[in-house]
């Protein structure tokens, strides 16, 4: 049985490796304090005749029954902080030279997609746009540009492992490489008013021929003008 | 450190020279509601504290019905809306920590406990406390007031992120709550300001009235927690007080603090929130762990392990919840390379905590341990605490922290730390300190089968969160119909469990409801010290008189010699000359 749902991204291993590596960590950890804890509380419970001890766990001799599991907490938190520090970087770091652009709009209570047009820019007048599914090809490095229109909104796709808040009054730069074609759901992770649950999306990682096919339709000038937005699915406009 | 031996020293401000002044009577009023006395006042903290659990517990109710059978009446309510989800699960996290968990550990407990466990006969301000209080309960009514407003409660999340509670009132985003908006900071400024009046006596208390011989390091664990805790919520409410005023003056003045577009910035509010925030879970924890200081020592008959350690550990970790609160942010659009800093913070904070999680466990090697109920709920407190401890790791691991941010896995994580702060705290030092402000004992078996229910439903309830989080199911989400994956039927089972087992957690309070009530009338006199306990609030009456001593105490050792060899009695109380 998977935990989580299967990984698509190429980043998401380095995710998915880190929740293991701190569920061994601290699962050991946790085992052998709560162990103690429950040893301790049976072994002294209240027995006639037997006195407690007198220990006021002052001095090094005393202390370092404590201070040496400690050290052991420290030193598993700094190794996991090592291994966070380069999977953030990974992820975070730097944003890749794309090889695909998207600008994604949150609003409530949809997102819609901006894609460059045939001149491959965003941002010039044969930009197109679809609402509820976002088309990728699969195996490339997309770069989006995720802004909010009204309040707070976060890009959840948890197949991707990537979430992150859209804020409105800035554009924040971020990427991911899909490794395999598929439909995975999108949801926003950030309370965005009384339809929130309703916020939905689909990301399509198409393969390169689907994608080039697909582009080819949703691209043209007629549909450009039309805004491929179906019914019910209209966005409401502030 | 220097200790006062056997000199008595005087003290500015604490009781004068002479005896006690006699007991006098006061009139109904000015005796039970407009009192200056702190042992009334915590006990009114204590009491409206308990009634607003009994309303956030409804709330968790009936959004965790709607959850487990989406779209079905519920029981004693009826049909929910998203609307009413929304104000239902923003009012469940702004009652239970702000209008529970403050007025129960903190100004409660504080209130109950200061003066006698220091040796005084009361607050060094006794007036600013009972306004303390009264503006706490106008701040209590205020907020349950907005229920009724046109529009209903507040929807926008406990933490009330703008824009979305910044423009409350404009119609095309969606939330309808314009004035119940406004009466929840209200309400919430209100609180604050009770707080100030109640932290500052907590402080200038301790400091100046202290009883001759009680230094610093003679302080019981819980009043040490009391103070870094006050500290800790002065230092950082302001911040939040300033973030709610600009809030507030977006919603009504037309400011532009939070709005882009008038060269304000969103992301402004969530660093002010969370400076404050972060500390105030410390300000939540800390009594507890005093809690359980006291109790171990007293059902352990042994020396709290390591008093030194477990204070100073309580000051760094104090110090470094300042430091900590971006890890709130990760993935709110600041800059990542200040993640680094935060996440190694973070996770540099579980060393201190560690420090005292273990110096509790040690206390119990060689113990003698008596299993009532004050230290079934402390135990119980430790062992549950620590998987909410652990399970913080993920998400202070940055990275990590992408994938769980606001998913039900930091739900399952912080209602693993604040159950058993809250509530097996709480629940804690109400069985313990129960017979030293009625003089009744509460029925030790009912406690047992209370605190085994309480226990077993918990973790039922909240262990099932985990794995919903881990699927990826985001939180504040009115229904899943919308994502087939999240709809699954392992999924829905798994809300029902947890739904099912927060019922039954709620319905297994009605014991001790039952126990509180019928011992007051029934139950066994306590007398003086019941627990063989150390510490100077065992050495008044039960219940204390006003003034709280008879004989005005002089210390002469520290709160936990216990079992101190070649002594006949296994406890020495800290007045007792010989």
């Amino acid at each position: 049985m998977h935990l989580m749902p299967e990984n698509v991204s190429s980043f998401g291993s380095a995710i998915d490796s880190l929740v293991l590596l701190i569920a061994v960590l601290t699962g050991i950890g946790l085992l052998v304090a709560e162990a103690a804890l429950l040893y301790s509380a049976i072994r002294f419970r209240r027995r006639p005749g037997a006195a407690a001890g007198y220990i006021r766990g002052e001095t090094w001799r005393q202390l370092r029954w404590i201070v040496i599991p400690v050290a052991v907490v420290l030193l598993a938190d700094l190794y996991i902080d090592m291994r966070n520090h380069a999977a953030w970087e990974e992820i975070k770091g730097s944003v890749p030279k794309p090889d695909r652009e998207v600008r994604i709009t949150g609003q409530q209570f949809a997102y819609s997609y901006t894609y460059p047009g045939n001149d491959g820019e965003l941002g010039t007048r044969d930009d197109f746009q679809t609402v509820g599914e976002l088309h990728v090809p699969v195996g490339e490095k997309v770069v989006f540009y995720l802004e909010a229109r009204d309040v707070l909104h976060s890009f959840w796709v948890p197949a991707l492992r990537l979430k992150q808040d859209a804020v409105p009054g800035r554009t924040i730069r971020g990427w991911f490489k899909a490794t395999r074609t598929g439909r995975y759901e999108v949801a926003c992770a950030e309370l965005c008013g009384v339809a929130h649950s309703m916020m939905r999306s689909t990301l399509v990682v198409d393969s390169r021929e689907d994608y080039e096919r697909w582009l080819e339709q949703a691209g043209k000038p007629a549909l450009q003008t039309a805004r491929p937005a179906a019914a019910g699915e209209e966005v409401p406009s502030t | 450190m220097t200790t006062i031996a056997e000199s008595p020293v005087s003290v500015t401000g604490g009781p004068s020279g002479g005896p006690p002044p006699p007991e006098h009577a006061a009139g109904f009023w000015r005796t039970y509601v407009f009192s200056t006395d702190h042992k009334v006042i915590g006990l009114q903290y204590l009491v409206t504290g308990l009634l607003m659990a009994a309303v956030g517990g409804f709330l968790a109710y009936v959004f965790r019905m709607q959850l487990a059978f989406p779209g079905d009446s519920i029981p004693a309510f009826g049909k929910l809306s998203a609307q009413q989800y929304n104000a239902f699960v923003t009012m469940h996290g702004t009652i239970m920590i702000f209008w529970v968990a403050m007025p129960v550990l903190l100004a409660g407990f504080a209130n109950l406990l200061i003066p006698l466990m220091i040796g005084t006969d009361d607050m060094a301000f006794p007036r600013l406390n009972m306004l303390s209080y009264w503006v706490f309960f106008l701040s209590s009514v205020v907020l349950l007031a907005s229920f009724l407003v046109p529009g209903g409660a507040f929807g926008g999340g406990w933490t009330a992120y703008p824009p979305l509670s910044a423009r409350g009132q404009s119609g095309p985003h969606h939330l309808a709550t314009g004035l119940g908006g406004d009466l929840w900071i209200l309400a919430v400024a209100l609180e604050f300001v009770a707080f100030l009046m109640g932290g500052i006596n907590f402080l200038v208390t301790t400091f100046n009235k202290r009883a001759p011989g009680m230094t610093w390091f003679r302080l019981p664990v819980a009043v040490w927690m009391f103070v870094i805790a006050a500290l800790l919520f002065m230092f950082s409410v302001g911040p939040l007080i300033a973030g709610a005023l600009m809030l507030l003056a977006d919603r009504t003045l037309g400011t532009g603090f939070y709005d882009p577009a008038a060269g304000g910035d969103p992301i402004l509010f969530q660093h002010l929130f969370w400076f404050f925030g972060h500390p105030e879970v410390y300000v939540l924890l800390l009594p507890s762990v005093g809690f359980v200081a006291e109790i171990f020592a007293v059902f352990t008959r042994k020396p709290i392990f390591g008093y030194r350690t477990i204070v100073l550990s309580t000051l760094a970790a104090g110090l470094l919840s300042f430091v900590v609160w971006a890890h709130h942010q990760f993935i709110a659009g600041i800059d990542p390379r200040m993640s680094t800093f935060f996440s190694v913070t973070t996770i540099l904070i579980s060393v201190p905590f560690a420090l005292i999680v273990f110096a509790v466990i040690a206390t119990l090697w060689q113990g003698s341990i008596r299993f009532s109920p004050p230290m079934l709920f402390a135990l119980g407190l430790i062992a549950e605490f620590m998987i909410g401890g652990v399970t913080g790791i993920f998400l202070g691991s940055s990275a990590v922290d992408i994938y769980a941010h606001d998913t039900y896995f930091v739900v399952a994580h912080f209602h693993y730390t604040l159950i058993p702060v809250v509530i097996f705290g709480g629940l804690a030092a109400i069985y313990y300190w129960y017979p030293k402000f009625t003089g009744r004992m509460l029925d030790e078996r009912l406690g047992k089968v209370h605190f085994w229910l309480t226990v077993v439903f918990f973790n039922t309830a909240m262990l099932p969160l985990f794995f919903g989080g881990l699927a990826g199911e985001q939180r504040r989400i009115f229904s899943y119909a919308a994502w087939p994956s999240l709809m699954s039927p392992e999924l829905q089972a798994l809300r029902a469990v947890a739904t099912i087992s927060t019922v039954c957690l709620i319905l297994s309070q009605i014991l001790f409801l039952l126990n509180l009530v019928r011992s007051y009338f029934r139950g066994q006199p306590a007398g003086e010290n019941p627990w063989q306990a150390n510490t100077l609030e065992w050495a008044a009456a039960s219940p204390p008189r006003h003034g709280n001593f008879s004989v005005w105490p002089t210390v002469y050792r520290g709160p936990y010699e216990y079992s101190v060899p070649g002594r006949a009695r296994d406890w020495w109380p800290q007045h007792s000359a010989s």
